[in-house]
């Protein structure tokens, strides 16, 4: 027996093991007439397109094969690289490409990943993706990464995204007016466009994490609740690293809103300032002591401070798994925080002390700085047997202390 | 308890949560109580069966896996991950992978049938063209243009996803 006596539906299922393996699909679809036919829907999967030449090609071969279309669930538009503030490329070819030529439908795309951008033409990028929109309205999950754009690009963007549950705006530039000097445009007006759409989308797990101009993602924030896309909301990952009140201000109202609807919380706050209003606002806000159906409150590098004042004011008996993970990378920014170590400790010590039996205190520590930081008050978490190590470089050295 | 009689004619019999695992078996047996009359089956040997029935009884106490729909990315699928034993249960001949994928295919066993998929797409990693046809006796059968057809595809194909 060999492959060839396979059906070809269990060969398709062969090649769907190979998904991502750019390298071996090719291969198989150059093995034979059957191979190829039954692993080329595969190979289309996942489409990562990262020039114009490309973005064109895309075009050219879905409009002279439509028979492509159906079988995309991803596109990637443009290239992750450095994760910087600083896009590489101008986002002008894909707004020059989706303007120029006739449209394409992609029915079955989930996934749109916007990479290492910049759109510096608003006005021209909001035309181009508003077009695009329709021809994508299948998407499910939209993920900004690192590019520089206009805030309102992306209101307005996912307003014709009616299938949207995932949107994530990841170590962006977000820029507010096109340019200092300009004409003040309806770009800058505090209240988005109104947006004749039928149906809006129902995003149910919202990333804005690492962007610039925080008080500018305090915009995206409040455009997003204002334009009511965030009422079905049940996981949110929200950061500052400038602890800018302003974003966390528009936070705490967005989980205010959110209420008992939340499921997931993680909070990446690095620095301490500002904080501490977030911190006494989200357990108020979000009932945690009450009804909440909160299952998982996840810290992410988060400063020591803030974790203890929202812990702090929690039964944890409600939530019943707590995460806290640190960055090798942010650890001087903890150390920072922290004015001296014992009443560092001291701090994480009354956390242990209200943490209860039925709550899971997970840590996921990478860093030696923290773990001889906070090593004492851990061991005693671990004896309490509440404390679950999932992951960590420095995993083995902490067994081995203790 | 269920009965089975498969092609060359050895007689199995398994417990109800093993056999079970077979979709066909379970919609044969009609998920009532025990089986009188022994189930035919004639697509797989004995051979066959014996691993098969080896990899249900090591599976019997999984928890059942969540429908996916048709459609969904592979890598979106919540697939039940390889662990140590499956590695080790999958690492056989070629003739009997696929005699496995072909009997966990007809018996509706997708767990087993997902794991012999990837192992032969595990085998086809890193490969050439010319290597895997060579390793599974697979005739290339392309004209001398569609060949080139082949290398201009592969050329644009290795572009899109650049």
């Amino acid at each position: 027996m060999s492959t060839v006596d396979l059906p070809s539906e269990l060969i398709s299922k062969i090649a769907e093991n190979l998904t991502g393996d750019y390298k071996a699909l090719l291969a198989i679809s150059l093995l034979s007439h059957r191979w190829r036919d039954a692993s080329r829907h595969v190979l289309f999967t996942s489409v990562n397109v990262t020039s114009p030449y490309r973005f064109q090609d895309l075009f050219t071969r879905i409009h002279r094969e439509p028979q492509i279309s159906p079988w995309i669930h991803r596109l990637q538009l443009g290239r992750l690289g450095d994760l910087t503030f600083t896009p590489v490329d101008h986002g002008d070819w894909i707004q020059m490409t989706i303007v120029s030529q006739p449209p394409i439908h992609l029915p079955a795309l989930k996934t749109l990943q916007i990479l290492s951008l910049s759109f510096h033409d608003t006005k021209a990028a909001m035309d181009a993706f508003i077009k695009f929109s329709s021809q994508v309205s299948s998407i499910q999950s939209l993920e900004i990464t690192n590019c520089r754009l206009h805030f309102r690009l992306i209101t307005e963007l996912v307003a014709h995204l009616h299938n949207l549950e995932k949107l994530t705006v990841r170590r962006c530039r977000l820029v507010y007016s096109p340019c200092v000097g300009e004409v003040k445009s309806h770009w800058d007006t505090p209240d988005p466009r109104p947006i004749a759409t039928t149906q809006k989308p129902r995003i149910r797990t919202l990333d804005v994490s690492w962007c610039s101009r925080y008080i500018v993602a305090a915009r995206l924030l409040s455009d997003l609740r204002r334009g009511g896309y965030l009422k079905h909301i049940k996981t949110i990952i929200l950061s500052s690293r400038s602890g800018d009140e302003t974003f966390l201000k528009d936070a705490g109202c967005l989980l205010g809103d959110l209420g008992d609807g939340l499921e997931e919380l993680t909070l990446q706050v690095t620095e301490s300032h500002g904080s501490t209003g977030l911190a006494l606002r989200i357990p108020q806000v979000l009932n945690l002591n009450k009804n909440s159906n909160l299952r998982r409150l996840s810290f992410e590098n988060t400063n020591i401070a803030l974790i203890h004042s929202i812990v702090q004011t929690l039964d944890n008996s409600r939530i019943p798994n707590i995460t806290i993970n640190v960055d090798p990378q942010f650890a001087n920014g903890l150390r920072e925080d922290v004015s001296e170590e014992d009443s560092e400790c001291t701090r994480l010590d009354e956390l242990i002390a209200k943490s209860e039996q039925d709550s899971q205190l997970t840590l996921r520590i990478a860093s030696s700085q923290y773990l001889t930081l906070v090593q004492e008050c851990f061991s005693r978490l671990h004896r309490m047997g509440l404390l679950r190590i999932e992951d960590g470089r420095e995993l083995d050295r902490f067994r081995g202390a203790h | 308890m269920v009965t089975v009689v498969v092609s060359d004619g050895v007689t199995f019999t398994m417990e109800q949560d093993v056999a079970f695992q077979c979709g066909l078996i379970a919609d044969f047996a009609g998920g009532g109580g025990d089986q009188e009359e022994p189930i035919p089956i004639q697509a797989v040997n004995s051979t066959v069966m014996r691993k098969v029935i080896e990899y249900c009884e090591h599976h019997r106490n999984d928890p059942p896996q969540p429908e996916v729909p048709e459609g969904t990315p592979l890598e979106r699928k919540d697939r039940r991950g390889r662990d140590a034993w499956d590695k080790q249960f999958i690492q056989v001949e070629q003739e009997l992978l696929f005699e496995i994928i072909l009997a966990a295919n007809y018996l509706n066993i997708k767990p087993l049938l997902d794991l012999g998929c990837s192992q032969v797409a595990e085998m086809m990693k890193g490969k050439t063209p010319a290597e895997i046809q060579q390793m599974f006796n697979i005739v290339n059968g392309f004209t001398a243009d569609e060949e080139a057809q082949n290398g201009e595809g592969e050329e644009k194909a290795r572009n899109l996803n650049s």
